[in-house]
């Protein structure tokens, strides 16, 4: 069947065809390929959401300590020139 | 109403915003952790198959909740531009920043799980529908107002302007949900109504639901956590930022 189409459908029926060797849960009746793919961009969607506040205030602490060995080194310089 | 009114004057301390924001972003954090995967393990695996559509229906268990809470989140972000315009209150900027990349990606989602839907079942991967251009219209707001603030570099400017963006395109927002009834259209009427039975069985809406209150709660958590890294840039030179750098920096 998968040979009479051309393109993206072919991957998708290949794809179909391939997870249906895993079972009737896998399978989907033959949609496997559409229902899983939707599932996994909307797992990759969650975990980017999920990483970027953390990424953000990783960054807001990494900016932070910069700042205060600087203020700390400055403090030094300053004492030892006094 | 006394208590609502110290509780928006409050919204305007930023101090006390990052604080209270922390312990309701872990508590939607834990619900959408235990609703998300409970309602995705009852749709894919539980739930019976459509008699028309078989398992490719199953699709609609991450495609209906992204696409609900991409409108619910622009709706957020028109209210909150309204009440910037209207009381210049500082955290309607930052929840409006912040929502929009929610919000851009939870319309994308909408809009890639309904056309990988749309390819077996309607044979095309995208159809010029009164619903999917709304929802492509809503799309570009969210860029539009990303690319807005990004050119302005005055900070008041920046949010005045944004906020107004988002208030006319609350415009779209009835556009998308009536589409289905103004307009032929290939797309199906809305799966969940305020004054309707559902059309479907409960073994099948019932997870649908899950998933729908899962995917608000993680909204939440994710809006609370951007807005506590958001408040604490904007106030970096501030002694509660300043105070809070220190005990994370020793900690």
């Amino acid at each position: 069947m998968s040979n009479q189409l051309s393109g993206l459908d072919r991957v998708f029926v290949e794809l179909g065809e391939w997870l249906c060797g895993f079972g009737d849960g896998a399978c989907m009746s033959g949609y496997g390929a559409y229902v899983w793919l939707s599932v996994l961009v909307t797992v990759v969607a969650i975990a980017i959401n999920i990483w970027l506040p953390i990424r953000a205030r990783r960054r807001w602490l990494a900016r932070q300590r910069d700042e205060h060995e600087l203020r700390a080194a400055q403090a030094s310089g300053d004492r030892a020139d006094a | 109403m006394g208590m609502l009114k110290t509780f928006w004057h409050r919204l305007g301390s930023p101090p006390w915003m990052y604080g209270i924001a922390r312990p309701w972003m872990w508590g939607f954090g834990v619900l959408a952790a235990v609703l998300i995967p409970a309602g995705l393990i009852w749709g894919l695996f539980i739930a019976p198959p459509d008699y028309q559509q078989s398992d490719a229906f199953r699709i609609i268990y991450v495609h209906v909740p992204t696409a609900i809470l991409a409108q619910s989140c622009y709706l957020m972000i028109g209210i909150a531009g309204f009440v910037h315009l209207v009381w210049r209150m500082k955290l309607a900027d930052v929840v409006l920043q912040e929502a929009l990349v929610i919000g851009a990606s939870l319309t994308a989602l909408a809009l890639i799980t309904g056309s990988v839907w749309g390819r077996p079942m309607w044979g095309t991967w995208w159809e010029w529908d009164a619903r999917t251009t709304s929802m492509l219209i809503l799309l570009f707001l969210y860029f539009g107002i990303y690319a807005l603030r990004e050119a302005i570099p005055r900070p008041d400017s920046r949010a005045r302007a944004s906020a107004l963006l988002a208030v006319v395109g609350l415009i779209n927002i009835p556009i998308i949900k009536y589409s289905v009834e103004w307009w032929r259209t290939l797309h199906q009427p809305s799966t969940f109504s305020m004054v309707e039975q559902p059309k479907m069985p409960a073994e099948m809406y019932l997870p649908l639901l899950v998933l729908v209150l899962g995917f608000y709660a993680f909204m939440g958590a994710v809006l609370l956590a951007r807005i506590r890294v958001e408040l604490l840039n904007r106030e970096s030179g501030s002694s509660w930022a300043q105070a809070e750098a220190r005990r994370l920096l020793s900690s």
